[in-house]
């Protein structure tokens, strides 16, 4: 096989963490525009779509310019973001009319048809700040640590504008935000990794376990934060309602004097008047959004399908993180001629069995209980083990394997499978010998054959108190009845 | 943590209050990020094993010794990343890898970082070397763990440690004097202390013999004069005393060239492999730190096997520095030395203010040679001569990192 598409991977492998916290970036933005086309009482024309492409603007920019530009690159990218910040806001149909129609007389007109528009100008500057290869863990930390308080103020300001533009960006909100947390925590992750594993011989690919663990924890997350806002919010409200009053009751039997309670009335005043305020800077509610009752939605309430919506979106992150994964094991099948790999010996090892490095490729899925033996070894002691509580065909202390096998045999209990699964044994302990992976595949195989074959011949339930066949029986249980002398009791009995 | 904790907490309740979903997802989400670096957290380095191993302890300069460093995750639960930092002592050198920056100022780090499945063991090797003479030590190591979202979450310190020596240079010498062959024609230079009760046979008379040691009746049966021959009382030693200062004035005030020195280390370490390959009687001396708290650096003339190992370990360890006077070392060497012993003096110093202890140890019957070391080994070595001391000259044909090969001559 070539070596370049192993590059290729290495690349894409070292740029998916700058897409993602494109992504991310890309995805707040558009919350921003959207609050923005909110307060405008307009459908937001530009969508997280629009931004990503402003935000991969930036960075190719960056990238491919800025360096050629030198020390008159700050200028040309404020240019450029001004001019991708023009193109978003000339995005909108009716800005184009407006201005097609008037000129520059309409520029205020054409200014409220599409604010959000301009936002495509700070994706294409935040596009800019990723442009570092490989990602910068702080740069998108930052982004996550101003964004998700930023957010949330965007999400509390926005949820003061009148129905319907309110539940519009509430819902379009909601998906953009949980994009946001779901490709900025996930770039955070890579990008942690990578910058981790440059010279220390550290490879995020090697590790589907914990890709899968981190997919499962972010879908995990992510539904049950949707579920929580769906359900948390009302219960807190419940909770809040009868505990607050409740408490200020006792409150003010037990410790309040006269001066608590005019700092309390004023307090509740002032409140009001700023609850008036704001409602008064907010439009009057549509007559078809109100609400009859708590907890019943109209036919035309536009939160009826945000749940619909949500779900669809937590259906496609975790397509994508599916999809995610199977690009990593791909990538781990390619044969990478990496430096460490030279270095570097590794397998799985329980702490039991086998120390032998592991060769071949591994079944996978998941299991319950004892884990899967690896190798031939692993596979005659795990089978050994779970013979030991059945005294008639459990290896005694004083057999070999190939003795143990070669009495099963003659006993019409045994098979051919366990002498071969035997001699596999034999060979790797004691002959130095390391086998295929296609030899330890087919004693694998063996071994649970046999397992089927002599629990099914004894009968499926082990003997009580049979279980500690390593111990060497004492000369006392030679004689007992019904049971075949151990061997050294044999040997003491003479 | 408490604080992203305190902010989840009254995002959710903002949220729920002014009824707003959004603020919600985000307080739910960072609750729930912090309640998995919790956890993790909680479960810490425990399950995990690190195991550094040397497969030796010493190492000639310009060698390695292999090092294999092992981590085990024996857990379930795979680890995003495990980070091990291996603290190095200044000059210690790993062929796979750069040293980085550690935490504390002038102290190296060999760093390695590992993504590990459940139950993974993983084993990396390692050449470990130093770009000079000396005593290394690898670790504490500092364990850092991050959790399935890759941030910080657990730090450990564990305190085993690896020490290993790194020798002087060797390069081929000349040989100081000719050994001395028994039964032939030469006459040994200098006589050596011998047991008359251990007769070992005749020679031929030589100028110079005593008159008593004339076997008369082989003399007469052969008709030319015959000598008696004795075995040795005790092997020819050899005690090579350093003179570890390399500028004159008193030892606690004189500074060092580091690079004299090191010259000086590899002529004593040069001369020490050509008296093993000898077979040679020989012992070490020198007024150097070695760690130990006294402040005279001493092996005993021995020609045991591990000798010249012994030998070549102290003059790792020493100092670069003396730690006092030479004459004083000189004055403790009087006390043990046997008549017959050659004291080698190598000295890239003016021989002569120590020249009564040397003379005391000519007194005592002790061959006395100055072997001078230096720049101005030439010119110290004619002062030598000047006292009345026998001298050579020692000098390498190139920088001592260099250097195929060491002359001693007259």
């Amino acid at each position: 096989m070539s070596r370049a598409p192993s590059r290729a991977v290495t690349r894409a492998t070292v740029l998916l963490p700058t897409l993602l916290a494109l992504v991310a970036e890309a995805a707040w933005t558009a919350v921003v525009a959207g609050l923005l086309a909110a307060f405008a009482f307009r459908d937001p024309a530009v969508g997280i779509g629009a931004t990503l492409l402003a935000a991969l603007a930036g960075l190719v920019a960056a990238r491919v310019i800025g360096p050629r530009l030198g020390d008159r690159w700050p200028w040309t990218a404020v240019l450029l973001a001004l001019a991708s910040g023009l193109l978003g806001w000339l995005a909108a149909a009716e800005v184009r009319s407006v201005v097609a129609a008037r000129g520059i007389d309409g520029a205020g007109e054409a200014l409220l048809a599409n604010p959000g528009g301009w936002m495509t100008g700070a994706a294409f500057v935040r596009g800019i700040a990723q442009s570092r290869i490989p990602a910068d863990p702080h740069a998108i930390g930052t982004a996550l640590g101003i964004g998700v308080p930023g957010l949330a103020l965007m999400a509390v300001l926005g949820g003061m504008v009148a129905d319907p533009a309110r539940s519009r960006f509430l819902a379009d909100a909601q998906a953009g935000v949980l994009v946001f947390l779901v490709a900025g925590i996930l770039a955070l992750a890579l990008s942690r990794q990578t910058l981790l594993g440059s010279g220390s011989g550290l490879d995020w690919r090697r590790n589907p376990a914990w890709l899968a663990l981190l997919a499962m924890l972010l879908a995990g997350v992510a539904v049950a934060a949707v579920s929580a806002s769906l359900v948390v919010g009302p219960v807190i409200v419940t909770v809040l309602g009868v505990a607050v009053p409740s408490l200020l009751l006792v409150g003010l039997v037990v410790g309040f004097d006269r001066r608590s309670l005019r700092i309390l009335v004023a307090s509740m005043a002032v409140a009001l008047l700023v609850a008036a305020v704001l409602r008064a800077m907010g439009a009057r509610p549509s007559p078809e959004a109100q609400i009859p009752g708590i907890g019943v939605t109209t036919p035309g309430d536009p939160n009826a399908v945000a749940p619909l919506a949500i779900g669809v979106l937590v259906i496609v992150l975790l397509a994508a993180t599916i999809a995610i994964l199977v690009l990593a094991r791909l990538w781990m099948r390619r044969p990478r001629a990496a430096e460490d790999d030279l270095l570097e010996t590794r397998w799985i090892d329980h702490g039991e069995v086998s120390e032998q490095p592991r060769t071949g490729r591994r079944r996978r899925g998941i299991r319950f209980g004892r884990p899967a033996p690896a190798d031939a070894v692993a596979a005659y002691r795990a089978l050994i083990e779970e013979l030991a509580s059945r005294p008639r065909v459990r290896r005694e202390p004083g057999e070999t394997p190939a003795e143990h096998a070669g009495r099963l045999r003659r006993s019409g209990v045994g098979a051919l499978s366990l002498d071969l699964l035997a001699a596999d044994y034999g060979l790797v302990r004691y002959g130095g010998v390391t086998l295929t992976g296609a030899e330890d595949r087919r004693a694998i195989g063996r071994a649970a054959r046999l397992r089927r074959r002599l629990v099914a011949a004894v009968g499926g339930a082990p003997t009580p108190g049979a279980g500690a066949a390593r111990e060497p029986e004492r000369p006392g249980d030679a004689g007992t009845p019904g049971e075949a002398p151990g061997a050294r009791a044999r040997y003491r009995v003479g | 943590m408490a604080v992203r904790v305190i902010a989840a907490l009254v995002l959710v309740v903002v949220g729920s209050a002014l009824d707003v979903p959004i603020a919600i997802v985000l307080g739910v989400v960072t609750l729930m990020l912090e309640v998995v670096n919790a956890v993790w957290a909680r479960l810490g380095l425990r399950d995990v094993r690190y195991t550094r191993r040397l497969a030796g302890r010493r190492t000639p300069w310009g060698g390695e010794i292999p090092m294999t460093v092992e981590v085990w995750n024996r857990r379930r639960l795979p680890i995003a990343w495990l980070r091990a930092d291996d603290e190095a002592t200044a000059g210690v050198t790993v062929r796979e890898r750069q040293l980085v920056d550690g935490t504390e100022p002038g102290i190296e780090v060999l760093r390695n970082a590992w993504t590990l499945r459940p139950w993974e063991r993983v084993v990396r090797r390692f050449h470990v070397g130093a770009d000079r003479r000396g005593v290394f030590m690898l670790g504490p190591v500092d364990l850092t763990m991050g959790d399935p979202f890759a941030r910080r979450v657990a730090f450990e310190q564990r305190p085993e440690t690896d020490t290993f020596l790194v020798w002087p240079r060797t390069v081929p010498t000349t040989e100081i004097e000719p050994p001395d062959r028994w039964g032939d024609l030469d006459r040994a230079r200098r006589g050596l202390a011998e047991d008359p009760s251990r007769f070992a046979g005749v020679r031929p008379y030589a100028p110079g013999d005593s008159m008593r040691r004339l076997h008369a009746r082989t003399s007469a049966r052969l008709g030319r004069p015959m000598t008696k021959r004795f075995e040795p009382s005790r092997e020819r030693e050899v005690l090579i005393a350093l003179d570890v200062q390399t500028i004159d004035g008193p030892a606690w005030e004189a500074g060092f060239g580091s690079d004299e020195v090191e010259s000086l280390y590899v002529v004593a370490a040069s001369i020490v492999r050509s008296l093993e390959a000898r077979h040679v009687a020989f012992g070490l001396l020198a007024a150097g730190y070695t760690g130990a708290e006294t402040r005279f650096a001493t092996v005993p003339v021995s020609s045991s096997p591990g000798q010249a190992q012994r030998a070549l370990d102290l003059l790792a360890r020493l100092s670069s520095h003396a730690s006092a006077p030479f004459e004083r070392l000189l004055t403790m060497a009087a006390r043990t030395v046997h008549p017959g012993t050659t004291v080698l003096v190598l000295t890239a110093r003016d021989p002569r203010p120590f020249a009564g202890a040397l003379r005391r140890l000519e007194r005592l019957g002790a061959a006395v040679v100055i072997v001078a070391c230096g720049r101005d080994a030439a010119r110290e070595a004619a002062r030598a001569r000047a006292a009345g001391f026998t001298s050579r000259r020692a000098a390498m044909d190139a920088h001592w990192e260099s250097a195929e090969r060491l002359v001693i001559a007259p």
